[in-house]
């Protein structure tokens, strides 16, 4: 595992170096003072994770990661930066995977680093996690991108009506806590739905990120044929709902609704039909689950939503038997697709009698 | 940005209250020479004593009564001229606002970048201390046990294994330059923080002779990560040259504001510094009775069709957001009305513009200063 920081202030790099081998990590740091020596060093190395500031002499870390992406969309990206502006943050997010401010402890840039490298080890083939790194943003359905649009040009648009329409769509809840959760706006709790969202961000950057850095975007070009997204979003929500219900009382019903809602993301992203199709289905959807959770765990949402849509096809990877999180997702999915979950499994979790129930609070 | 006022008025109702003042002045005047007419013409038609008396005494009422009007209504008029002259100041006031504004950002990068080392290097002490704390401790115990007669060999073994694990030679190495290291990043946040002090310090609406060398390094400094990654910053400044009197607090405005113009314009043909680096000079020296201060850049040089509107308010070719038009406006009010000084620009495109700043070395007094 290597990992590639890039900043052009020597000391920042210095005082990283001897921290991370007085912390006796188990990857392998390298350094480059600024963009040209990264890409150079990118060329002759395979690194995992790239780690860069902004505001560089030359080439500046927009650039280098840009850069990345599409040279090397295999290595995660993360910004780490002295910048304070929101406008840097906000447009940082979508070169970036996530974004950290200075100063950053090394604790903490290792735990996020580890982190990462863990992700890949959830996605074991690398076609798919280079497919996932070039993703920016997710399609929206047409409808409520409109909607969004509509709200944002208006200045009377309340929170109410933000989070009412967000709230419905897999891509743009998800982009909006992957902004919440980077540590320019995440102060001590992860945020793992779309209301504290907003609350947090407010809607003045909520209309940056929408009208000025493009971080949403309808359904269109970019959609393969073979999925609909409008229906796959109708179909999330059913699940996100009925998640929520059946979390109540039990779990956390917010992480609950976001896991339900993003636990089919990854079909917005593999999207190539044709190894789909040579593979069995439940084989391709449990990729799917796999890469979507990728995607969700680069950009740094809470990890109980990332390890829930990991797992929703396949709850007994989860190391507890009982009604978490995971199992939740698992249970809505299957009865929104009428699927029949399997009773062995049920039983083992002490679900079996709670599955008529559940039925009954689907719509 | 709206200004008000005590009254809840803003520069243009103040300035319309103005007008409407001054034309009731005229409308009042002019009844009075109505009345004066009048008097005298009645004087020329009937001009029994008793008559004229009788009209001097209704005259002496209306005189008296619109005496006293004007009085006040010209006590409300210089009220009304103190505010607006408070109002240019307030003017001032809120670019330097707005031009601080602007540098905040770039100054809390300027102070990120040193706390992240510093951050970094203090953890990384902490961590070593307790290593080498652990060491000694191992190190304590053997030396105590060979005052008492005999060291047990597995006390050797564990001072050895304590010290490899703390990395002592590393530690040896590395401690002295993450404190050296860390003291220099100190000493640059504490740099940008005097800076941005004696930058915005208040210095009183009295030229006093202030040492320039030390103004311009402190607006250098304070703007720095303006120009840092556009372009190289070269101060050529005369080593005779004497204490200027000037508005300090002005004159860093002034410097700030063609700095930060110098940096835009290399930002501009550089592709934001990605293709080269640009020099920026400002040199200063005394030239007869005054001194002289000159900002020049490597920048694209200012178009033929925009020269004559540089020292406009308002004027900008900046994107919104990156400038509001008012910098070289408030330069030009700054250097001339205030100092009696003059400020001119050499320009050519492709090269880059020049500023010249002359400030006279003596202050004139007030009525010398107004006159040509």
């Amino acid at each position: 595992m290597k990992v590639l920081f890039v900043d052009d202030e020597p000391h920042v790099l210095e005082a990283l170096q001897r921290s991370l081998f007085q912390l006796d990590v188990e990857w392998e740091p390298s350094f480059a003072g600024n963009g040209a020596a990264a890409i150079e060093a990118l060329e002759q190395d395979a690194f995992d994770v790239i780690v860069s500031d902004m505001r560089m002499p030359g080439m500046d870390g927009a650039a280098l990661l840009e850069h990345t992406r599409d040279k090397y969309p295999q290595i995660a990206r993360i910004v780490l930066s002295g910048q304070t502006d929101e406008i840097a943050a906000i447009r940082a997010a979508r070169v970036a995977h996530q974004f950290l401010v200075k100063p950053c402890g090394a604790e903490t840039l290792r735990r996020v680093i580890e982190r990462t490298l863990e992700l890949s080890a959830w996605l074991n083939d690398d076609a798919l996690r280079a497919q996932v790194g070039k993703v920016e943003r997710l399609p929206s359905t047409p409808r409520l991108f409109a909607e969004l649009s509509k709200l944002m040009d208006d200045d009377t648009a309340t929170v109410d009506s933000v989070v009412r329409v967000v709230r419905q769509d897999p891509a743009m809840s998800s982009k909006l806590l992957q902004v919440v959760n980077s540590s320019f706006f995440a102060r001590s709790s992860n945020v793992s739905d779309v209301r504290t969202a907003v609350l947090r961000l407010g809607l003045k950057t909520i209309r940056n990120l929408a009208l000025g850095i493009g971080a949403f975007d309808a359904a269109g070009a970019l959609a393969n044929s073979a999925i609909s997204v409008e229906k796959l979003q109708q179909r999330s929500l059913k699940i996100a709902r009925l998640a929520s219900r059946i979390a109540t009382g039990r779990d956390d019903p917010d992480a609950a609704f976001m896991s339900g809602l993003t636990c089919d993301i990854g079909e917005l992203i593999v999207t190539d039909p044709t190894p789909a199709e040579q593979t069995e289905p439940t084989q391709r959807a449990i990729t799917h689950a796999k890469v979507g959770a990728f995607l969700l765990g680069l950009w740094g949402l809470p990890f109980p939503i990332v390890e829930a849509v990991s797992n929703h096809h396949t709850p007994e990877q989860n190391p507890y038997d009982r009604l978490g999180l995971p199992q939740i997702v698992w249970l809505s999915s299957c009865l929104v697709h009428g699927v029949e979950p399997d009773p062995d499994y049920l039983a083992r979790i002490g679900a079996s009698n709670l599955v008529t129930e559940f039925q009954g609070m689907l719509e | 940005m709206t200004l008000t006022f005590n009254h809840g008025l803003t520069i243009e109702e103040l300035s319309l209250k103005l007008t409407v003042l001054e034309r009731k002045l005229r409308a009042k005047e002019k009844t009075i020479r109505v009345l004066i007419d009048r008097v005298d013409n009645a004087g020329s038609e009937r001009s029994s004593a008793f008559w004229v008396l009788e009209q001097n005494i209704a005259m002496e009422a209306v005189v008296a009564n619109r005496t006293a009007e004007l009085r006040e209504q010209k006590e409300r008029l210089v009220g009304a001229l103190d505010e607006l002259k408070g109002t240019q100041a307030k003017l001032l006031q809120a670019q330097k606002l707005e031009a601080i504004g602007q540098l905040a950002a770039g100054i809390a990068h300027e102070i990120n970048t040193p706390a992240q080392y510093v951050t970094d290097n203090t953890s990384f002490v902490r961590r070593a201390l307790t290593s080498v704390f652990a060491v000694l401790d191992a190190a304590t115990a053997v030396v105590e046990a060979a005052r008492a007669g005999a060291v047990p060999p597995e006390g050797i073994a564990a001072v050895d294994a304590v010290s490899k694990k703390a990395k002592l030679g590393f530690l040896k190495q590395q401690l002295p330059l993450a404190l050296d290291q860390s003291l220099d990043g100190l000493g640059r946040i504490s740099g940008i923080v005097q800076a941005m002090k004696s930058f915005s310090h208040p210095s009183g609406s009295e030229r006093r002779p202030e040492n320039l060398k030390e103004a311009i390094e402190t607006t250098v400094a304070v703007a720095r990560n303006e120009w840092k990654y556009v372009a190289e910053v070269d101060l050529q400044i005369d080593p005779d040259l004497p204490l200027v009197p000037v508005l300090r607090n002005e004159f860093n405005q002034v410097v700030l504001n063609l700095v930060v113009n110098a940096a835009h314009a290399i930002s501009d043909v550089t592709a934001g510094g990605a293709t080269a680096k640009g020099l920026i000079t400002i040199s200063a020296k005394r030239v007869g009775n005054a001194a002289e201060v000159r900002i020049t850049d490597t920048g694209g040089g200012i178009p033929m069709a925009h020269r004559k509107r540089v020292f406009e308010p308002f004027f900008t070719t900046k994107a919104v957001g990156k400038g509001t038009g008012q910098g070289l406006a408030i330069a030009y009010s700054v250097i001339v009305d205030k100092h009696g000084g003059t400020i001119s620009f050499d320009t050519e495109e492709g090269r880059g513009t020049s500023f010249l700043l002359s400030l006279p070395l003596a202050v004139e007094t007030e009525t010398a200063a107004a006159e040509p």
